[in-house]
């Protein structure tokens, strides 16, 4: 509702409206002066909050996409980026664009089908390493969106 | 004001015409905060104020059934009240509106160093121009009549209105062309 600099009490406003029923000679209003003040008020409020309500809506469509990502679903695993064999230990550097590798989760299979452990795991540097079997290795690595990449090394 | 509802407030209106007085009396609600802020900006008395607010209704009550475009009724309203202020200006000094805008600078502030009474020494001449007054547009007679007869500052005429400080500059420019053009 719009301020005004002069306001006329409630009460004066009332009497002046008295006046001018009596002074135009019609029947005054049955519906107290108060009443339809309060009514008005009731209605703006709505309106108000109805406003208000609209513009925080349409706030937020604007920027909600400062907020939400569209989900890009990872498909792939994680890459080999390098790898070398010295003195009987695998260095592997490995990256992946998407979720990133579960370091956790790698393990190699050797011919008889036991699993082993990286040896040491550089997550920093993504760097794993294997002490190299003497026969061929299969090597699982997977990323923290399930992809797992299998990688078989053989002996030189 | 700027939250009436011109649909709600005319179909208020037909049912006054009819004699309805609560109708008038919501109408009344409705308004009458705009119209006693523009009396009282206007008159610069409160109490004055008051008594033009309820002559402004009576006339409006009375007069209520000659309206037929029921959503013009706040400007009607409006031009009542800004009309009966002048009167009542007009009552208490007999030579209020005896000015001829034209011979002040309209856009510039600096009107107030003129001597109203060095532009006024023509009668016919102020007649002729209180004529051309009459005859402009309510916006801009209301502009040109509050800023030069009333002597009102743009910030005042814009408070007691309802409007921005740049639409009355612009009622007045363009008043002071209508203004010209009638003259010539």
């Amino acid at each position: 509702m719009k301020s005004f600099d002069y306001q006329m009490d409630d009460k004066k406003a009332d009497e002046l409206l008295q006046n001018v029923f009596r002074t135009a000679g019609q029947t005054p209003n049955t519906v107290p002066f108060d009443k339809l003040l309060l009514r008005q008020k009731a209605k703006i409020g709505n309106l108000t909050a109805a406003r208000n309500i609209a513009i925080m809506l349409l706030v937020l469509v604007f920027v909600s996409p400062l907020f939400f990502r569209p989900a890009v679903k990872d498909v792939h695993g994680p890459e080999i980026v390098a790898d070398s064999l010295k003195e009987d230990v695998l260095s592997i550097t490995l990256t992946d664009q998407g979720t990133g590798v579960y370091f956790d989760g790698i393990y190699a299979k050797d011919d008889s089908g036991k699993i082993i452990k990286p040896s040491s795991c550089n997550e920093d540097r993504s760097v794993i390493t294997f002490a190299h079997p003497e026969k061929s290795l299969n090597i699982y690595i997977p990323d923290n969106a399930g992809n797992i990449t299998h990688a078989l090394f053989t002996e030189k | 004001m700027e939250d009436l509802n011109f649909l709600y407030l005319s179909s208020l209106v037909r049912k006054a015409q009819v004699g309805d007085s609560d109708a008038f009396a919501e109408i009344y609600a409705l308004t009458y905060k705009k119209q006693y802020n523009f009396a009282c900006h206007y008159l610069r008395d409160e109490y004055l104020a008051q008594d033009v607010v309820q002559d402004v209704y009576i006339h409006a009550l009375k007069h209520l059934g000659e309206i037929k475009e029921t959503g013009l009724f706040v400007a009607w309203l409006n031009q009542i009240t800004f009309h009966m202020c002048f009167d009542l200006c007009k009552k208490k000094d007999r030579n209020y509106g005896e000015i001829n805008p034209l011979a002040l600078e309209l856009s510039e502030d600096s009107y107030i160093d003129h001597n109203p009474e060095e532009v006024t020494e023509n009668r016919d001449e102020i007649r002729r121009v209180q004529q051309a007054v009459n005859a402009l547009p309510p916006p801009e007679q209301r502009a040109i009549v509050m800023r030069f007869y009333n002597d009102m500052q743009i910030e005042e005429i814009a408070k007691a209105t309802g409007v921005s400080r740049s639409t009355v500059k612009r009622q007045l420019l363009s008043g002071r062309d209508m203004l010209q053009k009638m003259l010539e």
